[in-house]
């Protein structure tokens, strides 16, 4: 078991080197500039020259790719075009913010998911499972930012309960208000797809010879369904759960810019659209070593509540 | 799953009822109507209601200059962001642009998108899980590796990295949304071919000298085809829904062709004086990823009855 959780979180360090290299050359590869762009058009050639000694972008390539990794490796992800400041102070300045949403909008997504999952799955082709499948499957053919709009519209525009503009207020409530209908629409999507899978695998279990045996037997329908069904079917879900963390994160990026909500997302979309090359690879990086550590995480615990799985 | 669409020639199950290639289409058209999991399909009214709905989109996006009232691009300056009325079923952009007659010619972006990124990564994953799958090895160790970490990143993220080396546009973003949905492909592909290999008509080919592409392409791709057409449809939907998103951050295709994601763009940046902008167009791309969700939950369901409920 140690030398399970130990491998895995080894593979932590592989993983983001080979994230880390496709970051890079995915940005070098980016068709503009930087300098010309930071410039403007009526740059002269001496001064884009300058400039691009200035930011090292005159030296050879590999050079630049392992100052990259060996700087990224102290948390030194250079200093931005625009503003001239660390990459890292920004990004660490917005970082509470998307977090805080994530949260919010995960544990929105797990409280809404989670039972009404248990219930479509304990009561198959009842209304309730119909409706709310039915509902599900809207959740998630919307874009996750069209939710957003809907009740931006009918709660910050034409009822007057929230701001248009949900800026973090100082104190815990005035955060709380913030953020409440960003995450109320990240949430409700992603409880579409955490009651979708909680329902296909406890529905899967439930079908079990054990399952029948136990009712059989005749325990209380309730103790069968949580005791006997309920924990066997979340174990499928636990594996998606990094996965479903990741959609979340990135669903951020859209909801801050709806919003107008400042965060990691926001600071990245106004680093594409300013051709800041090291904020976007500093924002995708951070972005890329979250994932992994979640699903990292995922994992460990999936050995950990599996005892099925053999470690070696 | 795909147990009752594995007809292809390779494995000499094909009807070869009649003589003609037309008749033989004909047939094979036929075979499917009254396959049972076609039975089931149609009997599925959700998805029935997908289908319907897909071609009618389709239709309306080739139609597009017969359907829409006015010129997409034309500017009705005097009218600029009313809501429905009258002249303009829908209202009208900051621009004054007709919102019904860029709806339907949206409809174009999200189409050509959604279908062309999905089939070049089809094509681009089957060919490389293919490979992964049937060599083994250390090639299959480094592409499956490489696909298990962009496995767990959401396609949104690939997306907006690919369309910042590319930079924006429709073609960039088709390929934007293709990559995005590569690795889906890749491992979807790979676990069939690691399984078929091991078959018999595939050691038969191998013990009369059949080249190892030839094996790959005539033999197991067409024996895949099933279950990542199934996927495929399910995969149509997620890309309109990053294209949709990519275009919303400014980034994918751009004004002034119009496209459902550049409009519901638009429509945030008015939300106050025409907020009908973003919810008609918002609601044109979640009927669409709806209508082809159903399809492919159907398709599952009927080609895989043991899920269901």
């Amino acid at each position: 078991m140690k030398a399970y959780i130990t491998r895995r979180l080894l593979s932590i360090i592989p993983t983001l080197l080979i994230v880390g290299s496709i970051v890079f050359f995915v940005m070098r590869l980016a068709s503009g500039d930087p300098a010309t762009a930071m410039l403007g058009a009526s740059a002269t050639a001496e001064s884009i020259a300058r400039l691009r000694e200035q930011l090292g972008l005159d030296r050879p390539l590999i050079v630049q790719y392992l100052d990259f990794l060996l700087d990224a490796l102290r948390g030194d992800f250079g200093r931005s075009y625009a503003t001239g400041r660390p990459v890292a102070e920004q990004i660490f300045a917005a970082f509470p913010d998307t977090l805080e949403l994530v949260f919010w909008g995960m544990l929105i997504g797990t409280l809404i998911g989670v039972p009404t999952g248990i219930i479509a799955a304990v009561r198959p082709n009842s209304i309730f499972d119909y409706a709310s499948r039915v509902v599900a499957l809207l959740g998630l053919s919307m874009p996750p930012f069209y939710l957003g709009i809907l009740l931006l519209l009918l709660f910050a525009v034409n009822l007057g309960w929230f701001p248009v503009i949900s800026t973090p207020q100082p104190g815990f409530s005035g955060r709380l208000y913030a953020v409440f209908l960003p995450a109320l629409s990240l949430g409700l999507v992603q409880a579409s797809f955490i009651m979708r899978s909680v329902r296909s695998s406890l529905l899967e279990v439930l079908q079990e010879d054990y399952i029948r045996t136990a009712h059989a037997k005749g325990v209380p329908p309730a103790q069968v369904h949580y005791r006997h069904g309920l924990r066997n079917a979340l174990i499928p879900v636990i594996t998606v759960f990094g996965l479903y963390l990741g959609t979340l994160l990135a669903g951020t990026v859209l909801t801050e810019t709806v919003f107008n909500r400042p965060g990691m997302g926001r600071l990245l979309v106004g680093a594409i659209q300013q051709r800041d090359y090291p904020l976007i690879q500093g924002g995708l990086m951070i972005y890329a070593a979250v994932i992994v550590v979640v699903n990292t995480a995922v994992d460990i615990l999936y050995g950990l509540v599996d005892p099925t799985i053999r470690y070696d | 799953m795909a147990a009752e669409i594995q007809r292809s020639p390779s494995n000499g199950t094909a009807p070869e009822t009649a003589n003609g290639t037309n008749n033989r289409a004909a047939a094979g058209f036929a075979a499917i109507w009254h396959a049972r999991w076609m039975r089931r399909f149609r009997r599925d009214r959700m998805a029935v209601g997908g289908v319907i709905f897909v071609v009618l989109l389709i239709f309306v996006a080739v139609l597009a200059p017969w359907l829409a009232p006015y010129d997409p691009a034309e500017q009705h300056i005097l009218y600029r962001l009313r809501g429905p009325n009258e002249m303009f079923r829908l209202g009208t952009d900051e621009f004054g642009r007709d919102v019904l007659s860029r709806l339907i010619y949206g409809s174009r972006a999200s189409l050509v998108v959604g279908l062309a990124s999905v089939f070049l990564a089809g094509v681009l994953g089957t060919v490389i899980g293919g490979i992964s799958g049937y060599m083994g090895g250390r090639v299959d160790q480094i592409i499956s590796s490489v696909t298990n970490i962009l496995m767990s990143f959401p396609s949104l993220l690939l997306g907006l990295m690919v369309v910042v080396a590319l930079g924006p546009g429709t073609t960039n973003v088709v390929i934007a949304v293709a990559l995005s949905l590569l690795p889906n492909f890749i491992r979807l592909a790979r676990g069939p071919v690691l399984a078929l290999r091991e078959k018999e008509f595939v050691q038969a080919c191998r013990a009369i000298g059949v080249s190892e592409a030839r094996i790959i392409l005539r033999h197991i791709i067409p024996n895949i085809l099933g279950p990542i057409s199934v996927m495929s449809t399910l995969w149509i939907a997620t890309a309109i829904r990053t294209e949709a998103s990519l275009s919303f951050l400014g980034l994918g295709v751009q004004p002034p062709t119009p496209s459902w994601g550049n409009m519901i763009r638009s429509g945030v940046n008015n939300i106050l004086s025409n907020p009908w902008l973003a919810v008609f167009s918002g609601l044109a791309i979640t009927v669409t990823v709806l209508a082809f969700n159903v399809i492919g939950d159907g398709l599952r369901d009927a080609l895989d009855p043991k899920q269901r409920p």
